[in-house]
């Protein structure tokens, strides 16, 4: 079949005897030299490909906090995200983790004039979502040695991951959880008993069924971020 | 060029892609946080209860119910803040923009006995450009009613009236201070609609006098979308 004929009159039925015109009045399209078509062109491009889900990638740092008067301390950290939409997405680092967390090293104020700690704890996640609820927070828990040396928890808080692209900082505020009443408060101070949250990432970052408990607010955390989003111009965001 | 592509795959098949109507809808998240209150000036624990208020074309998809928000009890030191660090998410299809959403607040006090009291409110409105904000809302306590102003009628201009009794601003009602004072505990509002302007009467408040407490701090990020396409601002 000789497909190179294209610019032939379609209507010429051919001089050689018997040989009838493949195209049946129909023409081919028209090709370039190197053998992609316009339409194929304009499918490659980034520009006309309709994405099927977003990405949000966002790497921080905790830098450095104060609580009361507390000398030493380690921080935690959980990145909560809503369950339905969002996937996070693992990286052959933390092929590990279920969920993105992590614990700092054990950190003390440099003198007795400042009560600044620094962790300088670095992290990094990455989601695949189509929606924007659920967006994720990062919950944290301060812990530190108490005065027989057992490891307690000093303090949580959370804040959410900042929606806009770019460079940001936040301040974490710190809240501790109250003893339920004086006498139970003194024993759990000698027995290392203090007043704790169990699973204390999904308590603080849904807000659900914190109405009858009691906290003090202890201190600070500085925290910094670096977000960068992908195909939110698509879907009609940003 | 109009036409999306959708990738598949590790092929590219070409599939017209129908833009229908509801791609065009505008969408609203607000996500953020209570921060706290300061400057409440008070040695009992405070919670905070928000509610949110939109107009009708503002449908809150995302979470399912609307109940409002209660926070947990916070004790502070003088002049720190009561932490109450309470998260929400909020997600509105928004067919007709009258109506921003506003949160509105309502302080409330535990007191050593364990017995609870309206402390103060608010009305915090939501921002209209997208990124990061953070709100401070100033909250007031009412103290009484001016019932004067409700027995003159609607349109009357004080300057006209000759009687003259209601020259006199009998605002600061001393019957109302002294049962207060006695009972400690001040007066509550019955409804929230003296906060709001959407909904109910707002024009009561003007009978309302009130004194200033202290003041509640959001954070909240906007993410808005196709607000650009639909030429509203803020995106």
């Amino acid at each position: 079949m000789n497909t190179r004929n294209y610019k032939k009159d379609v209507s010429d039925q051919g001089s050689i005897k018997g040989q009838t015109n493949q195209n049946f009045g129909y023409s081919q399209p028209q090709q370039f030299q190197d053998g992609i078509s316009r339409i194929q062109e304009e499918m490659m491009d980034p520009r006309n490909i309709q994405p099927d889900s977003m990405f949000v990638n966002f790497s921080g740092v905790l830098e450095c906090g104060e609580c009361e008067d507390e000398e030493s301390l380690r921080i935690e950290y959980a990145v909560k995200y809503g369950g339905e939409d969002w996937t996070y997405l693992k990286t052959s680092n933390n092929a590990d983790d279920a969920e993105p967390s992590g614990i700092s090293q054990l950190s003390t104020s440099r003198n007795l004039h400042s009560r600044n700690i620094v962790w300088n704890f670095p992290f990094e996640c990455n989601f695949q979502t189509k929606n924007i609820f659920g967006w994720p927070q990062v919950v944290v828990r301060l812990s530190g040695p108490d005065f027989m040396g057992r490891s307690v928890a000093k303090g949580y808080g959370s804040v959410h991951v900042p929606t806009q692209p770019g460079y940001h900082e936040r301040v974490i505020r710190i809240f501790k959880p109250l003893p339920i009443s004086g006498f139970t408060g003194f024993l759990g101070y000698l027995l290392g008993n203090t007043a704790e949250l169990k699973n204390f990432d999904k308590v603080i970052s849904s807000g659900e069924g914190r109405e009858v408990t009691r906290v003090k607010s202890v201190g600070y955390v500085k925290v910094k971020f670096h977000v960068t989003l992908v195909n939110f111009d698509k879907f009609g965001y940003l | 060029m109009s036409m999306p592509y959708q990738q598949t795959g590790n092929q590219i098949d070409y599939q017209e892609i129908k833009q229908t109507k509801a791609d065009l809808k505008a969408e609203v998240h607000f996500i953020g946080q209570i921060v706290g209150g300061l400057d409440f000036q008070t040695d009992d624990g405070l919670f905070c209860e928000l509610a949110i208020d939109c107009g009708d074309g503002w449908d809150l998809l995302q979470p399912g119910n609307n109940k409002g928000i209660q926070t947990q009890t916070s004790y502070a030191n003088p002049g720190q803040l009561f932490s109450w660090g309470h998260p929400f998410d909020l997600h509105f299809s928004v067919s007709n923009i009258i109506g921003w959403p506003k949160a509105l607040l309502k302080v409330w006090r535990l007191d050593s006995s364990n017995k609870i009291d309206a402390c103060s409110y608010g009305t915090a409105l939501f921002p209209r450009s997208a990124g990061y904000h953070q709100i401070t809302c100033e909250t007031w306590t009412p103290t009484g009613e001016n019932l004067d102003l409700e027995v003159r009628k609607p349109n009357e201009d004080l300057a006209t009236n000759t009687d003259q009794f209601s020259k006199f601003d009998r605002s600061l009602d001393w019957r109302f201070q002294a049962l207060s004072f006695y009972m400690e505990n001040l007066p509550r509002l019955t409804t929230l609609a003296p906060l709001t302007t959407d909904k109910g009467d707002f024009a009561r408040r003007k009978i309302l006098n009130s004194i200033s407490n202290g003041r509640v701090i959001i954070e909240v990020e906007v993410v808005m979308k196709n607000f650009k396409r639909l030429s509203f601002s803020g995106q």
